[in-house]
């Protein structure tokens, strides 16, 4: 039987294929009482305490608000497995860093061109969003090699902007 | 004197819904108008009667002066009520509205044009004896004028939009070169948000604290003040947990600015609710900031305390009836606090949290007010204000309604997009904000908030709730391995 391991801040829990028995690193079990009260919305008693939990789904991570502080988890693809190895194999970190949008919203201006040296901090385009302009800063120095939008564009959350080299 | 029986209110969300409450009680049909996203939102289905807008921008659906008029005509409504933002400060709106027919709940258009050009403002209170900050009465033209006002009054400087407020095109320059990209991007912001581009330079006054007094005048000369506001706890120079009373006004000075803000009234004529904001430095000087002639987001605080409602008071007042106490009979009572709710990344400079509000289940008991505009399935988007609600909480003292605010943010519950209320209840923790000798950079200062690490149970309860949600298990035989992000507060570093 396979056992799966999910890790809270500095905290790793196991549990088996049926979701039964949670244990904590040490391998003693977790009692906790969990009640779904709606979708989404749970009641749980662990150690005497009382916690009222909102989950979330998307594909690939899951969030948990409690006492509107919100926790993500974020379930481990191939593919970052994949990228850890490669990081540690090369024993350095990326060459080139792209920069993605911190929310949605309408590119209002381009304050930077492609091929253009920019030190740390310094501004390359304009979102804006809910009527609040938002510059995005170069997180360190170095070339921008590629702006992936226009102005007048909308973007998405997470969407690509930049690269710097 | 004109009674009015059915009463469009051209907003949304929360303040849709406060006015919602107050002419009903009044015996008021109420008339609700929408954008194509706002079709189920709270203030459609509580008013009596509601018509669509058509559409989803500001611009095409609640700053559309054409279509709102057209609805008042068919619904056969007496009177408009704006709220606040959208145009509830433009006077070309209170004027075309009085122009088809209708009574405008608000000040008369001139006033408007008058008090909301905050140089034109400026330039009539430097004649009366009201201590303005100093800066330009005028807009700026050039970037050359520019360079000369900030030499003049000196660095730093504040520029800030002629046409509006909320901490839009509002700009802080530390030195010269800074100012041409300070300019252009206020005005951008100001020509986004209030179709205005112009704007004006102001010196800036260090850690003062923001007090603000409501003043309510009827169309018979009467004009009376409800105190203070205190308003300093801002981030973006736009304001997030406000009181009633501030801590630091005593009698006197309460009377003194109170007396200012009916002296400012009766200059400009001033008709119906309004609220006069001052910068109240170290050494108790104060400076008058602008005029909001509209009712303000924090109103609430001052309706508790004073046991008056402000809406009603001001659908009287368009009414022509006379104010219905007189300076006199304005009497305090206990302590009044307002968190507002945005949703916004608590964690993450602030920025809009857009999404579906899949659980929210305010706070209540004795003392506790929700001023909400949502509901379970309401969609947050990038189109409209983030703020979502107000928590308003009242106590006999001052630590009641401190004691009381942090019980309740702690039991407010919203689930679907991130919010402030971990930030607010940061600032109700703080010892500066518990002292009450806080100003406007409090924010600045202690951008750090007790930070939300777990303990044993509280990881193990995510965990039991992950694991019986199926939100994360195994896949095949594959195990599967994650982490949390913490939601740390990032602390930023001063120089001071």
């Amino acid at each position: 039987m396979s056992e799966s391991t999910i890790t809270i801040a500095e905290f790793t829990y196991s549990f088996d294929e049926n979701r039964r028995q949670l244990k904590d690193a040490k391998g003693n079990i977790v009692s906790a009482d969990v009640k779904k009260i709606s979708d989404g919305e749970f009641s749980v008693l662990v150690g005497g305490r009382s916690f009222h939990l909102f989950v979330t789904r998307t594909k690939e991570t899951a969030t948990a608000t409690v006492n509107n502080f919100i926790f993500e988890v974020r379930r481990e693809t191939e593919r970052d497995k994949l990228t850890k190895r490669l990081q540690v194999d090369s024993g350095q970190t990326a060459s080139t860093i792209t920069t993605r949008a911190p929310m949605p919203g309408l590119i209002t201006k381009l304050l930077k061109q492609e091929g253009t040296p920019v030190a740390p901090g310094e501004g390359i385009l304009v979102v804006e969003a809910m009527k609040m302009e938002n510059e995005i800063k170069a997180v360190r120095a170095g070339t921008i090699k590629k702006i992936f939008v226009k102005e007048r564009q909308t973007v998405e959350k997470n969407d690509n902007l930049f690269t710097i080299e | 004197m004109k009674k009015i029986k059915k009463l469009l209110i051209a907003n949304r969300g929360e303040i849709a819904v406060r006015i919602h409450r107050s002419a009903k009680e009044m015996g008021i049909q109420t008339v609700a108008v929408y954008s194509d996203p706002d079709r189920t939102a709270p203030h459609v289905l509580l008013c009596d009667e509601a018509y669509e807008l058509k559409g989803t921008t500001s611009t095409e659906t609640y700053l559309n002066v054409e279509k709102i008029l057209k609805i008042a005509k068919d619904a056969k409504v007496d009177a408009i009520h704006p709220g606040y933002g959208f145009l509830s400060e433009k006077e070309l709106f209170a004027k075309s509205v009085i122009d088809a027919g209708f009574i405008f709940i608000g000040p008369r258009p001139e006033t408007i044009e008058l008090l909301g050009s905050k140089t034109s403002a400026r330039d009539l209170l430097s004649k009366k004896n009201i201590p303005i900050v100093p800066g330009t009465t005028k807009p700026i033209n050039t970037l050359d004028e520019a360079f000369e006002v900030a030499s003049v009054i000196g660095y730093p400087v504040l520029i800030k939009a002629s046409g509006g407020g909320g901490g839009k095109g509002m700009r802080r320059v530390d030195g010269q070169e800074e100012l041409e990209n300070a300019i252009d991007r206020a005005r951008n912001e100001a020509l986004n948000a209030f179709s205005d581009d112009r704007v004006y330079i102001e010196k800036y006054i260090v850690n003062p604290k923001h007090i603000e007094i409501q003043i309510l005048a009827d169309t018979h000369g009467n004009v009376i003040h409800l105190g203070e506001r205190e308003c300093s706890v801002q981030r973006r120079h736009q304001k997030v947990v406000e009181e009633c009373p501030s801590i630091a006004l005593t009698p006197q000075l309460r009377s003194k600015m109170g007396q200012a803000a009916v002296e400012i009234a009766k200059a400009a004529g001033y008709v119906n609710a309004g609220t006069m904001e001052f910068l109240l430095d170290a050494a108790m000087n104060f400076y008058f900031l602008e005029v909001n002639t509209r009712v303000q987001v924090e109103h609430p605080i001052t309706e508790m305390v004073y046991g008056i409602d402000i809406i009603k008071e001001q659908i009287r007042i368009a009414q022509g009836e006379t104010l219905s106490l007189t300076q006199n009979e304005v009497k305090m009572n206990g302590h009044a606090i307002e968190s507002r709710i945005y949703a916004e990344e608590y964690d993450n400079n602030f920025l809009p949290s857009m999404g579906t509000i899949t659980h929210y289940q305010p706070s209540e008991g004795l003392g506790v007010r929700n001023d909400s505009g949502i509901r379970v399935g309401s969609e947050i988007t990038m189109y409209y204000d983030p703020m979502i609600a107000k928590l308003i909480v009242h106590g006999r003292t001052r630590n009641e309604a401190l004691e009381k605010m942090k019980r309740a943010l702690r039991e407010y519950k919203i689930h679907g997009v991130k919010t402030t209320i971990p930030f607010c209840e940061m600032v109700v923790f703080h010892p500066e904000f518990v002292k009450g000798t806080y100003d406007i950079n409090f924010v600045a200062k202690h951008y750090l908030v007790p930070d939300s690490k777990l303990d044993k149970h509280e990881s193990s309860a995510i965990a039991a709730s992950f694991v019986s949600d199926g939100s994360i298990g195994p896949k095949g035989s594959e195990s599967t391995v994650c982490k949390v992000r913490q939601s740390k507060w990032k602390q930023r570093d001063r120089d001071e």
